[in-house]
């Protein structure tokens, strides 16, 4: 399979007045594409800032980071953007709907972006919702709603521009356990029936199990990528800090 | 994305922060009404005063108004003069008229009978007499409508033939009342209020009140309308000390200062359109700090800066448009029932196309520079901060 991600050597460095701190020290990664890959490591790793470089959210100190063959850290803003929607949906531990709208409108809010005409981007909004199973919740509001079912109007959202990505920020850390189960039997879908790119941050290993890959990141750099058959080991490494 | 769509999802965020966003909507009806008003008011009463002068002037008018003394060599050189047609010289005096019991402060001019009727605007001056006839010799004198007839209390105040005393600074008379001139509707030629005057023949005037006999006004009638000002430069240089112009001076003249009353008026209330794009700056500010999440999600959804700085403006033009629409109904109402009295009318405020435009525009303008820097402040958010945003 030919890599959709590819980061090279990237680094990322806050400065907090006269300190450095260093999210990210040289960390390279591929990713096939229809690949479902897991981020993990401890809190404060790199692993979000790793996946917002990704999602061109957060440009690098330095590095390049190329999605689908291109070079996404040259991009100015506009074009950032542009490649962004057209190509990532980023689902968010909070979910991050918007309140005022109803879960169709979220939906919808991606399309409208795009350009379409009020009845298709309903249409599409609609077929997502009814993807993610919130079809006859397309009207309720986001507090109207749980907590796995507004995590799966944001899944909804993501996909609804058909992205090759989908980049996941702990995406089950704020739902119950029936939930998360719920949301990575439909993150396995997406990917096997729809072919989408996921690259989903968790620190719960027990999800990690639903993807095929996972990278691990400790103190700003990938010590090691496991396969499936290599979680045991992924589990124990974890536990043991190494 | 679309401009509908843009204005869709401002209409959602006002109606999200109902509470702010009424305040601010009232804030703006109140600043569109006090503008509109102030500035209706002040076309009014250009309007009103632009017909005064009009009427007082006629296109082939000009005034010679004496910064010194206007004599009869004067009048009879400037009557000399070419495209002058005639010169009609006016005299005035205030006196206090007694008859009977009734008193009043009244203006007492001295013309020759063959001008009043210009000052009456009439041809025959047989068409300009209420009651009695205009014989103005001697002691005769001529009075207005209004002097003669109490209009409140339905009773007459002075009676043909009747003897009035005139009370000069330092001479009173008695004179005849010999007729009674029709009231025009306002001031008239040359400012004389012909309903509330006194006429009497210019010689008997001088020889009573002014024994130097040098005249107050005088009203030059032209041949031709088309040389007003080749005439007025003429007589300027024949009549030095004193002030001549014309219809066309007057207005301009007049119009310079409507133009500074009103542009002071429009400033006054224009502090409230301010004010407003203060409260309009204060809410969409607090706006762009409690949905900093929503403007993360936006750009992890792939929104550009323009794009997020659009829809802050967008919300505040929804407010803004609401409140200019719901002022500008309050105005056209309230033009029709607000207004100041004044010469015993109701000087309604006019509210011209002009100023409705103003009013519509200056509002959407102030309000958009107003929320430019929040607007611009939400577009420079960092996306991931926004998200973290607490």
């Amino acid at each position: 399979m030919s890599s959709i991600i590819n980061v090279v050597n990237v680094t990322k460095v806050y400065k907090m007045g006269e300190a450095e701190v260093w999210a990210l020290k040289g960390v390279s990664l591929e990713v096939a594409d229809r690949e479902f890959i897991a981020i993990v490591g401890p809190s404060g790793s790199g692993k979000s800032t790793l996946l917002y470089v990704i999602g061109g959210l957060i440009r690098p100190t330095s590095g390049k980071v190329y999605i689908n063959g291109v070079d996404i850290t040259t991009m100015n803003d506009d074009k950032l953007s542009e490649f962004r929607h057209e190509n990532i949906g980023f689902v968010f531990q909070m979910y991050h709907l918007i309140p005022r709208m109803t879960a169709l409108k979220n939906v919808m809010l991606p399309l409208k972006l795009r350009g379409l005409s009020g009845r298709e981007a309903r249409r599409r909004a609609l077929e997502a919702l009814k993807l993610v199973g919130l079809e006859h919740r397309a009207n309720h509001r986001p507090t109207q709603l749980s907590g796995g079912e507004q995590q799966r109007v944001a899944i909804a959202r993501a996909i609804v521009t058909e992205p090759k990505i989908i980049l996941a920020d702990e995406p089950t850390g704020n739902v119950d356990r029936k939930s998360a189960l719920q949301i990575m039997d439909l993150f396995t879908r997406l990917n096997r029936e729809l072919g989408v790119t996921i690259v989903m941050v968790t620190h719960n290993l027990e999800l990690v199990r639903y993807c095929r890959k996972a990278a691990r990141l400790l103190d700003g750099r990938i010590v090691r990528i496991y396969t499936s058959s290599e979680y045991r080991k992924l589990a124990e490494d974890m536990t043991r800090g190494v | 994305m679309k401009l509908v769509d843009y204005f869709s999802l401002a209409f959602d965020g006002v109606k999200e922060r109902k509470g702010r966003s009424i305040g601010a909507v009232i804030g703006i009806v109140i600043a569109v009404v006090a503008l509109a008003l102030a500035l209706g008011i002040g076309e009014a009463f250009r309007a009103m005063f632009y017909e005064t002068l009009r009427r007082a002037f006629g296109p082939d008018i000009i005034y010679v108004m004496p910064t010194e003394h206007l004599t009869e060599s004067d009048i009879l050189i400037m009557s000399s003069l070419p495209n002058v047609e005639h010169v009609i010289p006016i005299v005035g005096q205030g006196v206090l008229l007694k008859a009977g019991t009734f008193e009043r402060s009244v203006m007492v001019y001295g013309i020759r009978a063959e001008y009043l009727k210009f000052i009456m605007g009439v041809e025959d001056l047989e068409e300009a007499i209420e009651e009695g006839s205009p014989d103005l010799v001697g002691l005769n004198i001529l009075v207005g409508e209004y002097l003669s007839y109490n209009y409140l209390t339905k009773t007459k105040l002075i009676e043909i033939g009747q003897q009035v005393i005139l009370q000069g600074v330092d001479r009173t008379t008695i004179a005849v009342v010999t007729g009674i001139l029709k009231a025009s509707s306002g001031p008239g030629v040359a400012f004389i209020n012909t309903g509330s005057s006194v006429f009497m023949d210019i010689d008997t005037f001088f020889s009573l009140f002014r024994r130097d006999m040098t005249y107050d006004l005088a009203i030059v009638k032209v041949k031709d309308v088309n040389r007003v000002e080749e005439t007025i430069e003429i007589i300027k240089a024949y009549v030095p000390q004193a002030e001549v112009f014309s219809l066309k001076f007057a207005l301009e003249q007049f119009g310079i200062f409507m133009n500074s009353v009103q542009i002071f008026l429009g400033a006054v209330s224009g502090i409230g359109l301010f004010i407003t794009g203060l409260w309009i700056f204060d809410t969409m500010t607090i706006n762009v700090v409690q949905r900093t999440r929503e403007i993360g999600v936006m750009k992890a959804l792939g929104f550009k800066k323009r794009q997020i700085m659009f829809l802050f403006l967008a919300e505040a033009l929804v407010i803004t448009i609401i409140g200019v629409a719901i002022g500008a109904v309050v105005v056209l109402g309230l033009a029709q029932v607000v207004g100041i009295p004044m010469f015993g009318a109701l000087i309604k405020p006019k509210i011209t196309p002009f100023i409705l435009l103003l009013v519509t525009l200056t509002p959407i303008a102030t309000n958009i520079v107003a929320t430019l820097a929040p607007a611009y402040r939400a577009a420079k958010l960092d996306p991931v901060e926004a998200l973290r945003y607490e």
